[in-house]
C-alpha cells in the first residue's frame, strides 16, 4: 500500500527527471523542488495557522481569559475554545498540514534511497517498481556521481588527505539558518511556542547531523535542497526574520501584517476593535459577522 | 501543563517518525553471501561472518566477536585454505586466519565503498571489486599492485583466465583487463548493465554472460568478438545470475523463471522450461548430476541435465541468493524466513537449518 501509492510514483517521478536531465544528482535538486512546490498550499496553512494561533494566545483577550478563570481550568478551555471558534482558529490547523506533509517527506526520502540501489538485491527491487512504460534498461543504473560526491555513499571532501563532511556541514548550516529565521518572536504573551521552538532549534540540526553525516550523500543533498526550498518559501510569503541572521538588516516591525485581529472582550472599557485581516480557515458565523475589510491596520 | 506535556509529545512523535521513517532498514539491503567447501560453511550476513560446521550447520565462531553497528558483510567470503578474504560496508577488506580462533591478518584500507561480491584469487594475486567504482588488485601480502576505475559500482564476481581479468560491468559492458596492471585490453559492449558474473568455458576460451536488457552472449576471449547472442525470440527476461557451463551446454536462468539451455558451440538452444515463478538468482550446479534452481518464493527444484524434475522441496523465506553445493550439501540462504540457511542433501532430504541467535 505505502510502496504502491507513495515510493512507486514517486520513485518513477524521480527516474523520470534522471531520464530527462542525465544526471541523478541534479534529479534530486529538481524532484525535491518539485515536491516541496506542490505541498506548499500545505506549507503555506501551516505557518499562516501557526501564526494565527501564536498571535492568539499572545493577544490581551486571550490573556485576560486566562487570568479570568485561572481557578477554573475547564471553564478556561471551554471559552478559550469558544474564542477560537469565533476567530476561525483551531490549534490543529498547524498540526494537520504538517502530518500530511509527513508521509510525502519520508517517501520522498525512501524513494531517493530506493532510486540509488547499490548491491543486487536493491536493484531487483528497483526494476520491479518501474513503471512498464519507462525502460529499465535505459534507466539502470543510476549514475550516482555528481560534481565530487558518490551520492551511494557517505560524501566527504578529501582535501590534503583530510575528508571534509561539506554536504553535512550544509545541512547543519542550512538547518539553523532556517531554524532561526523561521523561529517566531520571543517576546511577551505565551511563552510555550517559543520554547519548544527553542528545543527542535537545538534538536533537529543534531539529528540532521546524524542522517547527513552516516547516510549516503543523496541524501544529505536532499536535505540541503529542502531546507533551502523552505527558506525561500517563507521569505516568498514575507516571513522569513533576516535580522535574525543578518545582524545588518533592520528587524521586521512586529504584527506589521497580523494572521488575525482580536476584538477585545465586549465587557472591557475599551471597544470592540474587530476585525479579521486575513481568513485563516473558514469562521465561524459570528466571526463573520463581524468582518470588515481592513482600513485601521497596515 | 496538560498542553506543555501534548506538545512535548507531538514533538517527540514527529521527531520519531522522520527519523523511523528516514532510518527504515539498514543502511543498504542484501543478501546473505555463502562460500564454502568440505570443511568450512562461511557466511557472511549483517554483522557477523559465521563459520558453520558443514556436519550438524552449529555455528564454531563467528567474527567480529561483539558487533560493530558501521561493520556489515553482505559478500561472500574467498576460501583458500585455512584463510578467507573477505570485504565488508566499511569498505574494509581483511584477510582472516580461519585455522583456529579468527584473526584478521591484514586489512585493505583504501576502498572509499562496498564490498559486495567475491573476490577472486590466482596465485598470490587478489582481485576484489568495489561499489566505489574500483576494482583492487592485492597481493597476499596486502600491497596494492594496481587499481581499476570504472564509472559505476563493480558487484558481481570477476573471473581470471590466464592473463586476463574479466568484469561484468553495470556500464553496459564487459571488460577485459590485464592481469599484471589493470590495464583495459578490451570493452566488449551490451544492450544493457550487467549484474550477472561472467562464466568461462575453456573448450571454447569464451564468456558467457547476460545483462538486464533480455541478452545472453557467447564472447570469444581472445578476440573480444560476441560470437552468438540469444534473446529467446524477445522472451528472455533480464539475467542476474551465473550461468553454468556442462557437457557443451550452457544452462542460464533468467529473472521470471525461465531455464534455457543452449549449445555453448552455436547457441542453439536445446530445451527451455518454466521454473514456476520469479528467479532472481542463478543456478547451482551439482557435478555430474544435474542442477539446482531456487525460486524468490522459496521453492527448491533439483532438475537433471535433461531439464527432468528429480524433486522439489519449499523453504520459508525469500532467496535472492544462488544456492551453494559442496561435496555432499546444497546451501540455501533464505531472509525473511524461519531459518537463514537450509541444507539438503542431493536426494533433497533436509540435512540442517542454521538460524542466527539472537
Amino acid at each position: 500500500m505505502w510502496d504502491t501509492l507513495i515510493i512507486q510514483p514517486f520513485t518513477n517521478v524521480l527516474l523520470m527527471i534522471t531520464m530527462l536531465v542525465k544526471n541523478f544528482g541534479l534529479a534530486i535538486i529538481l524532484f525535491t523542488i518539485l515536491i516541496k512546490l506542490i505541498t506548499f498550499p500545505l506549507t503555506a496553512k501551516q505557518i499562516k495557522s501557526t501564526q494565527a494561533v501564536q498571535e492568539l494566545q499572545k493577544s490581551p483577550r486571550y490573556l485576560k481569559l486566562q487570568e479570568k478563570y485561572k481557578d477554573n481550568k475547564e471553564k478556561l478551555a471551554e471559552e478559550q475554545f469558544k474564542l477560537q471558534r469565533e476567530l476561525g482558529v483551531s490549534p490543529f490547523g498547524s498540526c494537520l498540514p504538517l502530518f500530511i506533509q509527513f508521509p510525502i517527506i519520508i517517501g520522498l526520502y525512501q524513494s531517493i534511497m530506493r532510486a540509488m540501489a547499490s548491491t543486487p538485491l536493491e536493484l531487483i527491487k528497483l526494476e520491479r517498481i518501474i513503471y512498464p512504460f519507462l525502460d529499465p534498461n535505459k534507466i539502470l543504473p543510476l549514475q550516482n556521481r555528481f560534481l565530487w560526491m558518490d551520492l551511494g555513499q557517505p560524501e566527504r571532501l578529501t582535501v590534503f588527505g583530510i575528508g571534509i563532511p561539506v554536504l553535512t556541514i550544509l545541512v547543519v548550516l542550512t538547518t539553523l539558518v532556517q531554524s532561526r529565521v523561521m523561529a517566531p518572536p520571543t517576546e511577551g504573551g505565551n511563552d510555550q511556542a517559543a520554547a519548544m521552538t527553542s528545543s527542535m532549534n537545538m534538536t533537529m540540526p543534531v539529528v540532521m547531523v546524524m542522517l547527513a553525516y552516516q547516510f549516503s550523500a543523496g541524501l544529505a543533498l536532499y536535505l540541503v535542497v529542502s531546507n533551502l526550498t523552505t527558506i525561500a518559501q517563507y521569505a516568498a510569503m514575507g516571513r522569513t526574520d533576516w535580522s535574525k541572521i543578518l545582524p545588518w538588516v533592520k528587524s521586521k516591525p512586529k504584527a506589521a501584517k497580523p494572521s488575525i485581529v482580536i476584538p477585545d472582550l465586549p465587557d472591557e472599557e475599551e471597544e470592540a476593535k474587530p476585525v479579521i485581516v486575513e481568513k485563516v480557515s473558514k469562521p465561524s458565523a459570528r466571526a463573520s459577522v463581524k468582518r470588515q475589510r481592513p482600513k485601521m491596520k497596515k | 501543563m496538560k498542553k506543555k506535556i501534548l506538545r512535548s509529545l507531538l514533538i517527540v512523535l514527529l521527531a520519531g517518525l522522520l527519523l523511523a521513517g528516514c532510518a527504515m532498514g539498514p543502511r543498504a539491503e542484501s543478501t546473505p553471501g555463502i562460500s564454502a567447501n568440505s570443511d568450512h560453511i562461511i557466511v557472511s550476513y549483517m554483522n557477523y561472518i559465521r563459520h558453520l560446521n558443514p556436519v550438524n550447520g552449529q555455528e564454531t565462531w563467528r567474527y567480529p566477536e561483539k558487533s560493530n553497528v558501521k561493520q556489515v558483510f553482505y559478500a561472500p567470503a574467498l576460501i583458500d585454505g585455512e584463510s578467507i578474504y573477505v570485504g565488508d560496508f566499511a569498505n574494509d577488506f581483511m584477510k582472516i586466519n580461519i585455522s583456529g580462533i579468527p584473526t584478521v591478518e591484514w586489512t585493505f584500507k583504501d576502498a572509499k565503498g562496498w564490498y559486495q561480491a567475491k573476490a577472486v584469487k590466482d596465485g598470490s594475486l587478489i582481485i576484489a571489486p568495489n561499489t566505489d567504482r574500483s576494482i583492487y588488485a592485492i597481493d597476499d601480502s596486502n600491497t596494492l599492485l594496481w587499481t581499476h576505475q570504472g564509472d559505476f559500482a563493480y558487484i558481481s564476481e570477476p573471473l581470471v583466465v590466464e592473463e586476463m581479468v574479466i568484469v561484468s560491468s553495470q556500464d553496459h559492458k564487459i571488460l577485459f583487463l590485464n592481469k599484471a596492471d589493470g590495464t583495459t585490453i578490451r570493452e566488449v559492449p551490451m544492450n544493457g548493465a550487467v549484474v550477472a558474473a561472467p562464466a568461462y568455458d575453456p573448450k571454447t576460451d569464451s564468456v558467457f554472460v547476460g545483462s538486464l536488457a533480455h541478452e545472453f552472449v557467447r564472447i570469444d576471449r581472445q578476440t573480444g568478438k560476441i560470437v552468438w547472442s540469444y534473446d529467446g525470440s524477445g522472451t528472455l527476461e533480464s539475467i542476474w545470475g551465473k550461468a553454468l557451463i556442462v557437457d557443451g551446454q550452457v544452462i542460464l536462468s533468467d529473472k521470471a523463471g525461465k531455464i534455457v539451455s543452449l549449445s555453448a558451440d552455436t547457441g542453439a538452444e536445446n530445451w527451455q522450461l518454466y521454473a514456476g515463478g520469479a528467479m532472481p538468482t542463478g543456478l547451482a550446479l551439482v557435478e555430474d548430476k544435474g542442477f539446482v534452481a531456487v525460486l524468490e518464493d522459496g521453492t527448491i527444484t533439483f532438475y537433471d541435465l535433461t531439464q527432468k524434475s528429480v524433486w522439489s522441496r519449499v523453504i520459508s523465506g525469500n532467496v535472492y541468493s544462488t544456492p551453494v553445493v559442496t561435496e555432499n550439501l546444497i546451501l540455501v540462504a533464505a531472509i525473511k524466513g524461519d531459518n537463514l540457511i537450509y541444507a539438503f542433501d542431493f536426494q533433497g532430504q533436509p540435512v540442517w537449518t542454521f538460524k542466527p541467535a539472537k
